[in-house]
């Protein structure tokens, strides 16, 4: 048993249970999405192995495609929009929940609560709630003293935002909790090094706590990014899309894409053109995730 | 908060009244959640939706069973996996970023090749096939977040305890994983919440067995006269309450102080 104490090897043995289940599961889907990505595949016309491959004409397609363009940044502003808000709001929380409060285990139940919803639940409260005689106006009415009657899922901008706001109340938890648990796992010696020495709160805070949970700041971010670009359920069922087209996001046009008009092999490389992308975004943003931080 | 009330204000409401933005209805009923769960108490609503479904018993055990055991599994096979990369960098700066890039792909460009695969294996519409699809689902949560966790623990504390006697395994076990007890728990219940919310996974990969939550409500919830608000509250309410419960057992973890006292610095 002495090679167990030899670090390489346990390393391998630590890894191996996840290199067998993603090589089997995982590589499968991948490898036929970029075969049929170069086909001209759809359901109707037979089994997809026998599909005949069309080269790159699907990436080609794609490039002028307005409305793949258009779902790529409508979708990007969405994420832009939420995962900000959701990330302030959350650090806050966190912050706030480091003091002692009263019940504060009541609290942080109801704190992270909203998370806890079946997405298409959410979805479909907010589509009551955002109706135009629904309780969001209601309310809305009764604190500010005057009778408001937005129409929230008949306007563009309205509408972008229910979504947002929709997002933020259902996944700031995951940033709060995410970051909270993140300060929590901070050795305490460096902060009460910087308190003794003469820091305020609020320095020792930004110049010491921030710096120490940066790959726990990095790493929530791009979890809840690459979730919220997948948006689907929120979005299908309280605006199917937005008049119009103001609020298809890329999912919701791969679906329209796939399940409607049946353009398999077309979803099959807008897809994976995304994951690429997003993956070369991703890259550079967690490079400094990378490498190790330890002090 | 607002929405939780609007929520379980509908989920009591009777048919009549779902369309009302009132808070308390005036006349609450429970017959949503009994519609829910028992047979017998079908004979109400039967001029809405057909009384032929089933009960929500099966699609809550299968939930309970999928998400939990795919979770749990996640979790084992990242949580080694997380802390060899943290400590000793397997597979560089690339394995790390792939394991990633399994979260990237939306799901409808998959979707159609692992129902194959899954028919192939023969674990379409099994509890096991599931499990084994949010296993993998969960993988990038896990390792990403319990890397970052394990990352914000210098390395003299793993020093340390090996200098104290402990093999590189012992010191993993018995003091560094309790360190990121708070990561822990919190990345087991975010992979838990995912997974009990999968709707298009559960849609296309399951059918008479297999099938959660997600699927059953979307079921249920298309009446003769257009959405069934009430069932659909209620069903959601009722999903919710596995959850909580998994969120109110890991507060006790959520503790700071468990690096108190683990290293005397000089």
């Amino acid at each position: 048993m002495k090679w167990l104490k030899n670090p390489k090897w346990v390393a391998l043995l630590f890894i191996m249970p996840l290199e067998v289940l993603l090589n089997l599961i995982g590589m499968f889907p991948f490898v036929v999405a970029i075969y049929l990505s170069f086909t001209n595949w759809t359901p109707v016309t037979g089994n997809w192995w026998e599909a005949s491959i069309v080269g790159p004409q699907n990436y080609i397609k794609m490039l002028f495609d307005a409305n793949f363009i258009r779902s790529i940044f409508l979708t990007a502003g969405i994420v832009g929009f939420c995962v900000t808000i959701e990330f302030l709001l959350g650090l806050l929380l966190a912050f706030l929940f480091l003091e002692d409060l009263l019940g504060k285990k009541i609290l942080t139940s109801l704190a992270i609560l909203p998370m806890m919803f079946i997405p298409a639940v959410t979805g479909y409260v907010f589509y009551v709630a955002f109706q135009s005689s629904g309780p969001l106006n209601v309310t809305l009415s009764l604190v500010l003293g005057t009778d408001i009657q937005l129409r929230w899922l008949r306007d563009p901008m309205l509408s972008f935002l229910g979504i947002v706001i929709t997002d933020v109340w259902q996944w700031t938890p995951f940033m709060f909790l995410v970051l909270f648990s993140g300060l929590l796992a901070l050795p305490p010696d460096p902060i009460n090094a910087a308190r003794i020495l003469g820091g305020s709160g609020w320095q020792t805070f930004r110049d010491v706590q921030l710096p120490m949970l940066k790959p726990v700041i990095i790493v929530a971010l791009l979890l809840r990014a690459i979730e919220a670009f997948k948006m689907f359920d929120i979005v299908y069922i309280i605006t199917m899309g937005g008049p119009g087209y103001a609020t298809q996001t890329l999912s919701l046009y791969l679906y329209e894409e796939g399940f409607k008009y049946l353009k398999m092999a077309y979803v099959a490389a807008e897809g994976l053109a995304i994951m690429l992308l997003v993956a070369i975004i991703c890259w550079y943003a967690a490079k400094p995730l990378l490498r190790r931080t330890a002090a | 908060m607002m929405p939780v009330f609007w929520l379980v204000s509908m989920s009591i409401k009777d048919p009549t009244t779902w369309y009302e933005p009132s808070l308390l209805p005036a006349k609450p009923t429970l017959d949503n959640y009994l519609w829910l769960i028992s047979r017998e108490y079908r004979a109400r609503f039967s001029a809405h939706i057909a009384a032929g479904v089933e009960t929500m018993w099966t699609p809550f055990i299968n939930s309970l069973i999928n998400a939990g055991l795919g979770t749990i599994l996640s979790v084992l096979a990242g949580l080694s996996a997380a802390y060899a990369m943290s400590r000793y960098k397997t597979g560089g700066t690339f394995l790390p970023f792939f394991i990633l890039t399994l979260r990237m792909l939306p799901p409808i460009t998959v979707i159609i090749p692992i129902t194959v695969l899954f028919s192939f294996l023969g674990l379409y519409d099994t509890n096991l096939g599931m499990i084994l699809l949010y296993a993998l689902f969960g993988l990038p949560f896990v390792v990403l977040l319990m890397k970052s966790f394990f990352d914000e623990i210098p390395v003299e504390i793993d020093e340390a305890a090996m200098m104290d006697g402990y093999s590189p395994l012992g010191a993993f076990y018995k003091i560094i994983t309790p360190m990121v007890k708070p990561g822990l728990v919190v990345t087991l219940l975010f992979v838990f919440i995912i997974n009990w919310s999968d709707f298009i996974g559960a849609l296309l990969l399951t059918q008479f067995n297999a099938y959660t939550i997600p699927v059953y409500l979307a079921k249920i919830s298309r009446g003769a006269f257009g959405t069934l608000y009430g069932l659909l509250s209620a069903l959601g309410v009722i999903a919710t309450v596995p959850l909580i419960i998994v969120g109110y057992l890991i507060q006790r973890h959520l503790v700071r102080g468990l690096t108190f006292g683990a290293i005397k610095r000089g």
